[in-house]
């Protein structure tokens, strides 16, 4: 099958269909070319010699007539039969019977019977035998008889049979070479042009077709590939500029960008030069959306390359990452140069953008990234300059360059985290408590329980390591923890007799479900009442799961325990708490309270939240006590407790045991003055 | 396929040239003319002359050969014992001598019948048959015997 195929294959090629093409002619002109060659010279030769004889054998009867006795024919004769094609030579009477002959020794061993010819060869006895009479004065009716050697002329056909074949033949081989040739020619630029044409269909088209050929069909041919070829680059140069560019803006995209980015940083990787990427963030543009519409908000990111790529070096690339992200490659960069530009650009952005009739002010964050300072690798410095701008958002900065201490994945924090887990599961946690007072009276009436990690001789904060302990998965243990040392503490010391135990919860730990049933065991374990506990929760935490978390807060105030709203006034819905939530405690935010004695407005909300818990039967929880005049205010207002700074930070049992004595002398109880 | 083409292709080959001849084989080429023609007899010379092209006169009037080849071995045994010639040295020598001396070419004829008509028609024409053929042809006389031998 496979033969068949490539025979077919062989004979279905422009090589065999020539080959083809020229045996089948040359099958037709070569017979007729070598037969039409040798028929005539072989009738030329023939009619030569045969005519030769006939007026040889003439001349020769005529001089025969003039021989008048035997030795005189014999040397005529002779002399004839020295050119060599006489070999018979005879006279015969009227009766046929031959009278003198002479028969030439080339006749060798042949002795053919004298049979008259009439054409060449007629006999097949290679001798031309013809006789012709004799005149009267040499004998009535007498007949001269010759024979001439065919073989001369038999041998010059055979040279010409030769000749002809070798002339057939090289005839044949010269076609065949110049149709080789022919074939070549025209073979060459066809393999050419179908190289070339796969090339183009690999896609490799951006080098033109060029076919060195003088064949005009061929030529035409590759024009119209080439114009092909022309038509497919334009549409793969607008596919690629789709591919890598934004359509609304006509900047390069992010495929583009990193491109970009590679490219710049092997340069610069090559040259040992730096290189800034930034990273810029529109703010407040999603308002602009969502009251003007996306169409105007579409115009200003249209607007934008116009205004912010003069900023920019013909070098440096600003590409559009999608919504209203922005970056900008700064190939040879450094810190300083990247200040400059960022400069520049939040320079061009004060101005308003103008639009159907309004003024549109438009913010930035923008995050910096340098290589090789904080990355080598394109997708490394996208991921810490995204870090860089979402710092500077959160910080309301214009903007940020990237460090490690932002970075929340950095080695550094990996490593802290990696710690914190150990201290966790290895009880390393410490357990702080702030006190907290009885305002009217200044006396105290319970504690807070803070966790608090010592890292490496110093506090972390806990606004750092415990969100870390969420992500990490770590809240309920560290919950357990923290619940089991305060009340091990709170039920093993004196000190906290007739006070109140404040625990903190998250959200977290209002999914746990076997938290009811830890809490419940634990004051088991301590002998600790449950409504000697208040379990506080923050408004966010709240927000964050409302039908759980209240689910959770009614099964723990059915229990016995009281429930805080922590960090009251925060949130966005806190007087729907007020309704909602089984709390006991309302604890007004630090963020209120700490400046009430200089700001008549925090004053007012703090005085309002205060006459709204007193209405609801809430027991009223100033945080943030920060000095007296605001001690003395809240007792005005008639709050009913306090903590904070002015009156204690957190402590260990210890610390909080001496201050407890301290506090308890009426000495230090002046520090705290009743207005 | 039919193999009646190659059969009949086969019995034509098979055929012999020569249907007419005499037991021995023995000829005798003739020259003659229409029965109406005064001529009486004319010399092999004159023949060959005539055939030449050469004006030649009997009985006052100037003779007009006519070429018999409707026998290739008859035009041979013309050719070899009248002319002396080879066919295309005649042909060549005849139209020398044409363009040379003016005259007429020797019409050529390649039908017996045909030969026969044209002598017919012309009292002063000449050719050359077989001497068998002449005796069976009607309107014709001998005017001269050329040659008698055996051709074969």
């Amino acid at each position: 099958m496979a033969r068949q195929s490539a025979i077919t294959r062989v004979f279905g090629s422009l090589r065999g269909q020539t080959l083809l093409s020229v045996l089948g002619i040359h099958a037709l002109i070569i017979p007729l070319f070598f037969t039409g060659l040798v028929f005539f010279v072989k009738q030329a030769l023939t009619q030569q010699f045969v005519n030769e004889i006939r007026s040889e054998a003439r001349l020769l009867a005529m001089m025969t007539n003039d021989a008048e006795n035997e030795a005189e024919l014999d040397a005529l004769f002779f002399e004839a039969q020295l050119s060599g094609e006489l070999l018979y030579t005879a006279v015969a009477d009227a009766t046929g019977a031959v009278i003198w002959e002479m028969r030439d020794a080339l006749l060798g061993s042949r002795d053919p019977e004298f049979r008259e010819d009439f054409f060449f060869g007629q006999h097949g006895d290679d001798v031309y035998f013809i006789s012709t009479g004799l005149s009267a004065e040499s004998g009535l009716a007498r007949q001269l008889r010759l024979g001439f050697d065919e073989r001369p002329t038999v041998n010059q056909i055979h040279a010409l049979y030769l000749r002809a074949g070798l002339l057939t033949l090289g005839y044949l081989v010269l076609t065949l070479f110049l149709a080789g040739l022919w074939f070549d020619r025209l073979d060459r630029p066809i393999r050419e042009l179908r190289a070339q044409s796969r090339r183009v269909a690999t896609g490799e088209v951006r080098d033109p077709i060029d076919v060195r050929t003088g064949l005009l069909e061929l030529r035409d041919l590759a024009d119209d590939i080439n114009h092909m070829r022309d038509e497919l680059l334009k549409k793969t140069d607008s596919m690629e500029h789709l591919a890598m560019h934004d359509a609304l803006t006509g900047l390069p995209n992010r495929a583009l960008l990193m491109d970009r980015l590679q490219q710049s940083l092997k340069k610069a990787q090559r040259v040992d030069s730096p290189l800034a990427l930034l990273l810029m963030d529109l703010d407040h543009f999603k308002e602009i959306n969502d009251t003007l519409g996306h169409n105007v908000g579409d115009q200003v990111l249209r607007m934008l390359p116009e205004r912010l790529q003069p900023c920019l070096r013909e070098t440096d690339t600003m590409a559009r990452l999608g919504g209203d992200e922005f970056a900008f490659l700064l190939p040879d960069c450094d810190m300083v140069d990247a200040a400059h530009v960022v400069h520049r650009l939040s320079d061009a952005m004060r101005k308003p953008f103008q639009l159907e009739g309004q003024n549109l002010h438009l913010g930035l964050s923008i995050g910096v990234a340098l290589y090789p300072d904080h990355g080598k690798e394109p997708d490394t410095l996208l991921r810490q300059v995204d870090i860089a701008m979402y710092s500077a958002k959160s910080n309301k900065r214009e903007y940020v360059l990237y460090s490690p201490d932002i970075d929340p994945h950095s080695k550094d924090r990996l490593a802290l985290a990696s710690e914190l887990r150990r201290d966790i599961e290895t009880g390393r946690i410490e357990v702080h408590f702030q006190p907290q007072i009885r305002v009217s009276e200044r006396t105290l009436c319970a504690v807070e329980a803070l966790c608090r990690w010592r890292h490496n001789g110093d506090y972390v904060p806990t606004e750092q390591f415990i969100p870390m302990a969420d992500r990490l998965g770590l809240s309920d243990l560290l919950c357990r923890e923290v619940v089991h040392q305060s009340l091990e503490a709170f039920s093993g010391h004196s000190i906290f007799d007739g006070l109140q135990l404040c625990l903190n919860l998250s959200v977290n730990n209002l999914r746990d479900a076997d938290l009811p049933k830890l809490l419940l065991d634990e004051l088991k374990l301590f002998g600790v009442a449950p409504e000697s506990v208040v379990l506080e929760i923050t408004e966010h935490e709240y927000m964050a799961e409302p039908g759980e978390a209240l689910r959770r807060l009614k099964q723990f105030r059915q229990m016995g325990f009281g429930i805080a709203i922590d960090d009251f006034g925060t949130g966005h819905s806190s007087f729907s708490y007020l309704k909602n939530l089984p709390a006991t405690e309302v604890k007004i935010d630090k963020s209120f309270v700490t400046h009430m004695a200089r700001d008549h407005h925090d004053y007012a909300l703090v005085a309002a939240v205060i006459a709204l818990g007193q209405k609801l039967g809430l027991c009223v929880v100033a945080e943030g006590v920060e000095d007296v005049e605001c001690l003395d205010q809240l007792d005005e207002l008639g709050c009913d407790r306090a903590q904070g700074f002015y009156l204690s930070e957190a402590r260990g049992v210890d610390d909080l045991q001496r201050w407890i004595s301290d506090y308890e002398k009426p000495a230090l109880r002046k520090t705290v003055p009743k207005a | 396929m039919s193999l009646a083409p190659w059969i009949l292709l086969a019995t034509l080959l098979a055929l012999p040239n020569e249907v007419e001849r005499t037991p021995d084989g023995e000829r005798t080429l003739v020259v003659v003319a229409s029965a109406a023609s005064r001529a009486e007899t004319l010399s092999p010379s004159e023949v060959r002359l005539s055939y030449l092209a050469v004006p030649v006169e009997l009985d006052g009037s100037p003779v007009r050969p006519v070429l018999n080849q409707s026998d290739e071995l008859l035009f041979e045994v013309f050719l070899q014992k009248v002319m002396f010639l080879s066919a295309d040295h005649y042909r060549r020598q005849l139209v020398a001598r044409v363009f040379q001396s003016g005259g007429a070419r020797p019409p050529v004829v390649r039908e017996l019948g045909e030969v026969v008509s044209m002598l017919e028609e012309d009292p002063r024409r000449i050719s050359y048959m077989w001497q068998s053929d002449a005796a069976e042809l009607a309107g014709l006389k001998t005017i001269a015997v050329l040659w008698h031998g055996n051709p074969q």
